[in-house]
């Protein structure tokens, strides 16, 4: 067996893997590379194909092009039950006719793993899972997050390389899911084994992941950290689909250093960019609501490069207050301040729109490509 | 303020009146059946009623006696129809079963609507044809000069016809034919209603295909073959016109006693056979209850 210099880093590798079901591509070619011990996501609106990828890396699925490598080995050809990986279903799909201990016990018996052995390292996963003393409950009878633990005890008592988790925590209410997030984080931490979470919920990636693939019409937009993908996107898929941003078209009008002038209809705005621009091309510029500033125009004298414009709105949401700016052109930009912070504005009244170079990042593609807010949810 | 005193009254009336009709309507609703079961029980108690009488040839006497029960039960010879019924039932059941199950699971896994068609047809075609021709269907088929026995006689080993008809052969492969869908309709609900991804997980678990089956889907499909055998025991126990046209009076079971007695005017004896027969399949279906509860017990809520 030959080991690839810096291989043994990567627990779960997929180079250039497609999947078509027909004539539909659900998976068009994407590379990944998922470190050991990691929790790594795949986030996504619904059809972006990250449960067909998932289910390529249990096995569940073949991939019509490229190659699945576990653990530095091609799996290609192994079934599901002979690959190092268990799943958390979405439906958890827990065995109805067994009680609690039997389904966590199930993949120990296959194994035939000693009856000794198996009641310890039951016990141990039920300790681990917080449903001690439930063994002899029949499936039917545990609330939703119950099953929930059950289903995970049932993946992890096993050992796995890699535990795979299809969008697990869907049908719970916000409060149980907040605290279900919570503790598969602290699990992950204490097991130390590589998790691959598939979800549609930002903020769930967000709290739970090392790093995670964004991922839309069946390509990998980007992959990184949380920090990463928020304050560094590189798509206008990206900076709409975590969080929430401002999106503008632009003109790039000179570049002074990592400078770039962008002309946004009759404003101007600068910006730090680390990639080259050349002037004259079409830019899209993504600026999350927090980082734009807004002042009272009433005092007269224009700060620099700020923009004169109208405040069209102002809602109270609680922790923020979210102002609605009108620029010129027409286009409403979102501005969010912490409430109480400073003095409150007025609806109607002229405001000037500050932007800082650090305020706001280019983006490839279109705002047309940005995801819409039905997809959100 | 007014308009609403006003209306109280009213609201009251109505509200009086509604449970009435509404707690009356589902019993309107019985008395069709109501009546035709009162009638069954009547007939039923009637015929317990005879079960006491003494048999005299045409007329029943207004006498009461257990003559007729001591009679039948002990007779070694009764006895041993009540075996033989049981014993055919249970045969029948089993074999039905053993076949319904894969049908069943193939059924479920065809995906060609045209050829799923087909298979169903084929597969409920016995319950669209009488059974008298069913059953000379089956004589012909089987008999001595029949396509089955044609076939076998070319084997090397097989010198003469083999005796296919008759016997309780014959009985069985015809009540399996035509019970044959009984127990697959059950096991199609079953198997349609597998929880998804269940068989998924338990490959994911390391599973391979039969330890699948055996560990997850058979478990969970035996509702489907408790029910199945329930339909079948009890209309096997029964049957009556195939076990007489191919048993060809040599397969005694219970029905064809029945039969005979009542044909004969012993109506005492026939009532008796007609009790014990019943009784058989009381017991018959209380066990069955008693298995699909041990299966359920718990599981559900």
């Amino acid at each position: 067996m030959t080991v690839q210099p810096g291989a043994g880093e990567f627990e779960v590798v997929l180079e250039q893997v497609s999947k078509l079901f027909g004539p539909t591509v659900a998976v068009d070619d994407i590379s990944l590379a998922i470190r050991r011990g990691e929790f790594f996501s795949l986030l996504g609106p619904s059809g972006c194909g990250k449960s067909t990828t998932l289910r390529m890396i249990s096995g569940f699925e073949r991939p019509t092009a490229g190659q699945i490598k576990i653990g530095g080995q091609v799996v290609n050809d192994v079934p599901p039950h002979r690959r190092g990986t268990n799943m958390v279903f979405q439906q958890l799909a827990l065995f109805p006719h067994l009680d609690v201990q039997d389904n966590i016990a199930f993949g120990l018996r296959i194994k035939r793993v000693a009856r000794s052995e198996i009641r310890k390292r039951v016990a141990g996963m039920l300790e681990l899972v917080g449903l001690a003393g439930y063994e002899k409950r029949w499936i039917a009878q545990l609330s939703g997050g119950q099953q929930q633990r059950v289903a995970i005890a049932r993946a992890l008592v096993n050992e796995p390389a890699v535990l795979l988790l299809d969008e697990p925590l869907g049908a719970l209410d916000l409060k149980l899911r907040q605290q279900m997030q919570r503790e598969l984080k602290a699990i992950q931490h204490r097991v130390g084994t590589t998790f691959i979470y598939v979800t549609h919920d930002q903020g769930e990636a967000l709290a739970m992941s090392d790093r995670m693939a964004v991922m839309n019409l069946g390509r990998i937009e980007q992959v990184g950290s949380g920090p990463d993908l928020y304050l560094r996107p590189l798509t206008t898929f990206v900076a709409s689909f975590i969080g929430e941003t401002n999106l503008l078209a632009g003109r790039a009008e000179g570049q002074d250093g990592e400078f770039v002038t962008i002309a946004v209809g009759e404003h101007r705005l600068l910006i730090r960019s680390r990639q080259p621009v050349s002037v004259g091309q079409e830019v899209t510029v993504s600026a999350r609501p927090e980082r734009l500033k807004l002042s009272s125009a009433e005092g007269g004298g224009t700060a620099n490069g700020a923009w004169r414009s109208r405040l069209a709105e102002v809602s109270f949401l609680g922790n923020t207050i979210r102002y609605e700016v009108e620029i010129a052109g027409g286009q409403r930009l979102h501005v969010d301040r912490l409430a109480g912070s400073e003095a409150t504005l007025q609806t109607g009244q002229e405001v000037l729109l500050h932007w800082d170079p650090d305020a706001a990042v280019l983006v490839g593609g279109r705002i047309e490509d940005a995801a819409l807010a039905e997809e959100l949810e | 303020m007014s308009v609403g005193v006003g209306a109280r009254p009213g609201r009251r009336l109505e509200s009086k009146r509604r449970p009435l009709v509404r707690a009356a309507l589902p019993f309107l609703l019985l008395v069709p059946s109501g009546l035709v079961m009162l009638l069954f029980v009547a007939a039923l108690l009637l015929l317990l009623s005879y079960t006491f009488r003494p048999y005299t040839s045409i007329v029943i006497e207004p006498v009461w006696t257990l003559d007729t029960w001591k009679h039948f039960l002990t007779s070694s010879f009764y006895w041993s129809i009540v075996i033989e019924t049981v014993e055919l039932a249970s045969i029948v059941t089993l074999a039905t079963v053993l076949l319904a199950y894969p049908t069943a699971w193939v059924l479920v896994q065809i995906r060609n609507r045209a050829l799923s068609v087909v298979c169903y047809i084929v597969l409920f075609s016995p319950l669209l044809v009488s059974v008298v021709v069913r059953s000379y269907g089956w004589l012909l088929l089987l008999g001595d000069h029949g396509f089955v026995n044609a076939l076998l006689v070319r084997l090397p080993w097989i010198h003469s016809p083999v005796r296919l008809v008759f016997n309780f052969t014959g009985v069985t492969i015809a009540l399996v034919h035509i019970l044959l869908p009984f127990a697959v309709f059950p096991l199609l609900s079953v198997l349609r209603q597998l929880p998804p991804n269940v068989r998924e997980a338990a490959a994911d678990l390391g599973a391979p295909p039969w330890q699948v089956f055996l560990r997850v889907s058979l478990p969970l499909s035996l509702p489907g073959v408790v029910t199945g055998a329930q339909i079948v025991f009890t209309l096997a126990v029964s049957a009556w016109v195939t076990t007489v046209l191919l048993g060809g009076g040599r397969v005694l079971v219970l029905a064809k006693l029945v039969y005979d007695n009542i044909s004969n005017l012993n109506w005492p004896l026939g009532a008796v056979e007609c009790f014990v027969l019943m009784v058989t399949a009381l017991i018959a279906l209380a066990i069955f209850g008693r298995l699909n509860r041990a299966i359920y017990a718990g599981k559900e809520t």
